[in-house]
């Protein structure tokens, strides 16, 4: 459970100082324990040594350094895991989208990435005892695709009161790179007061892709993306929600045989995100999904289906 | 909430939006209309996909407000504009005034490779400009890249068009105006080809279709919806022009004819065996033919034609039969009296 921030929890820290935190978004302890010192100087405007000082006691409130393992495996049992709504998704995902970790959703268009978002969108908010996260979800929508009369859509078809759902819903239209930065920085506060459990972030990598063009412009993209990928990373462990983006893919012309098309992001994308399934289209209304990088999933690959459920299993053949 | 607003009310804003036609029905019930902020990919043969750029142009202007219409390709290289005559005919038929119409259009292109460079500038600044401003269409975007003199990698290019479709995209959507692109087609890895432009625009597309001119003839064009976040991928058959009812169809007379013809061949293909009653069937095949002018009104034959015919033909073939019965009675009487003179 988080601790908030409030005066006096970080003893020898000025009122002020715990105010200028709290309009920066930082409202939790663990918020403040796991930003780096320079970025907490960055957005407070506070003074260097103040920002070490106020980091060291959150850090020494919350984190206490090197825990055995055992105690590790005790904090994963407060892992939830968040359904698709397709049972063999679930199954490559270990049983659903899990918290604490940045779930990344691959493919070309059309293959079923905002389809899996919408269903989730719908599902997290069911209780955990079916299959949900039992919170609100936040969706930043960079390309305008998330459709609320889908959501309704899906709702209705899944027996689920449909108006409950969208006031759940909380979604945020993105226009650039600049404004994803401020909506993810803005994600903590809302994390703790509108008790939200999934973040989505539909597209991660389509402003950045658009944006940075040029060779000359790929370190400071790659920086900037980084950058957003570790503050979503920090949020979803300090606040154990579950973090679903989704990246596109590019074609790679020298590929002869086989699919040609690889993740964008590159190894900054591959690096930040927990678990990387790639989806591709299969025959009709279904798509088929595997797992390319996890550090504790296998590498299967399953087939579902997107109908007026939202994502379901496929049929068998 | 910082950006961030309650589903419900996105929701309810979305009821209000106002859809914009693209003049076709089926159309509008595959897409759900053209809505504000969306960028709809168009491509395929080049002739429907214009055909419907035009429509969509002329429905924006019937719904009011002022339309933009932006050529991405360089002047002098393609040497052609907006086809003003068919949008002046259209506009007329729509019972709008073209001159006050067309004055409500802009038109963008470009007379160099700078002035092509500049064209996404040109569009942001006359939506800033104009409020009024409720659709913008984009042809060719491809061309911004391709279509100019200056050498510069693939690489490069595609990374050009890339910003160049950010940067309208993001344009539109700020002043909530749906945005319609076309691009000529490619060879894919599938069965459909692809639109140009790589898979950085088909991933910044919230709606692709494909179009190509049907077998049925002309004026029907097949659209393969392949991209939709709330529609499955599907294909309807539509057609433009106004005179054309799509699903009814009615086939040329000749043509109809000869199916029935054929089709009454094989059904009484036992009774032709004999050859009286297959002599009759020529006859009325070739007195029905002779008649084609006539009843080239006639949608098709009606089941009472086929019945007519039926019976006509057998009782050609009866009233032969009965007349060779006839001939043979009469032989026959002939012989007997003969027999009886003699005896």
């Amino acid at each position: 459970m988080a601790v908030l921030l409030e005066p006096g929890v970080l003893e020898g820290v000025a009122r002020t100082t715990i105010a200028k935190l709290r309009r920066a978004g930082y409202i939790t302890l663990e918020s403040v324990a796991a930003t780096p010192v320079r970025e907490l100087v960055e957005r407070t405007g506070m003074g260097e040594p103040t920002a070490v000082k106020v980091s060291h006691l959150a850090r020494m409130m919350v984190d206490p350094g090197f825990v055995p393992a055992r105690e590790v495996l005790e904090r994963r049992k407060d892992m939830m895991r968040c359904t698709t709504g397709s049972s063999r998704l679930d199954g490559i995902l270990g049983g659903g989208v899990e918290t604490g970790a940045i779930t990344e959703l691959i493919g070309e268009f059309g293959s079923g990435k905002t389809q899996i978002c919408m269903t989730l969108s719908v599902t997290a908010q069911q209780p955990p005892e079916e299959g949900g996260l039992g919170g609100r979800v936040a969706v930043i929508d960079t390309e305008n695709t998330f459709l609320p009369e889908r959501v309704v859509q899906i709702a209705e078809s899944r027996g689920i009161d449909a108006e409950k759902v969208l006031n759940g819903l909380l979604v945020a239209r993105c226009y650039n790179t600049d404004h994803l930065v401020i909506l993810i920085d803005s994600l903590s506060r809302l994390v703790e007061e509108q008790r939200v459990r999934l973040v989505i972030v539909d597209s991660m990598i389509g402003h950045f892709r658009g944006e940075y063009i040029g060779r000359e412009n790929l370190a400071p993209r790659q920086q900037k993306l980084g950058s957003c990928l570790s503050r979503l990373l920090r949020l979803a462990e300090t606040s154990n929600i579950a973090v679903v983006v989704t990246n596109q893919v590019q074609a790679t012309p020298n590929v002869n045989y086989g699919d040609p098309n690889k993740p964008t992001g590159g190894h900054v994308m591959g690096h930040a995100c927990t678990h990387r399934v790639y989806l591709r289209k299969g025959k009709a209304n279904t798509r088929l999904a595997r797992v390319i990088d996890s550090p504790s999933l296998p590498e299967v690959r399953v087939r579902f289906a997107i109908t007026e459920k939202g994502v379901e299993d496929a049929e068998e053949e | 909430m910082s950006g961030f607003t309650r589903g419900l009310d996105r929701f309810l804003s979305s009821l209000g939006e106002d859809a914009l036609s693209t003049g076709c029905d089926r159309l509008d019930l595959l897409l759900g209309g053209l809505r504000p902020g969306r960028l709809y990919l168009v491509y395929g043969d080049p002739d429907p996909v214009e055909e419907l750029l035009i429509h969509i142009l002329v429905e924006s202007l019937r719904a009011g407000g002022r339309a933009a219409y932006m050529l991405c390709g360089n002047y002098r290289v393609e040497k052609t504009l907006l086809n003003v005559e068919g949008l002046v005919r259209l506009l007329e038929e729509s019972g709008l005034a073209a001159e006050d119409a067309l004055k409500r259009v802009y038109v963008l292109c470009a007379f160099s490779a700078d002035q092509q460079a500049g064209l996404i500038d040109e569009i942001s600044d006359l939506l800033a400009r104009d409020p009024e401003v409720r659709l913008v269409l984009v042809r060719d975007i491809a061309k911004l890249v391709t279509d100019d003199a200056r050498s510069r990698s693939r690489a490069a290019r595609s990374q050009e068009l890339q910003g160049a479709a950010l940067r309208l995209k993001q344009a539109c959507a700020e002043r909530n105006v749906p945005l319609v692109v076309s691009c000529r087609s490619r060879r894919g890895r599938g069965l459909l080809p692809m639109p140009e432009g790589g898979e950085f625009l088909r991933h910044l597309a919230n709606v692709i279709l494909y179009l190509h001119r049907s077998g049925r003839g002309a004026a029907y064009v097949r659209a393969h919806l392949l991209k939709h976040p709330a529609q499955v991928p599907r294909t309807v058959e539509y057609s433009l022009r106004r005179d054309v009812e799509v699903g009814r169809s009615t086939p040329p007379f000749r043509v109809s004819f000869e199916e029935t013809v054929a089709r009454l061949r094989k059904e009484f293909q036992k009774a032709l065996v004999d050859r009286d009653r297959r002599e009759a069937f020529e006859a009325l095949v070739e007195a029905w033919s002779s008649e084609l002018g006539a009843m080239s009104y006639a949608e098709s034959l009606t089941l009472f034609d086929l019945m007519l015919l039926a019976a006509v033909v057998d009782n050609r073939s009866l009233i032969a039969r009965l007349m060779k019965g006839f001939d043979d009675l009469r032989a026959e009487m002939g012989r007997l009296r003969e027999r009886d003179a003699e005896g």
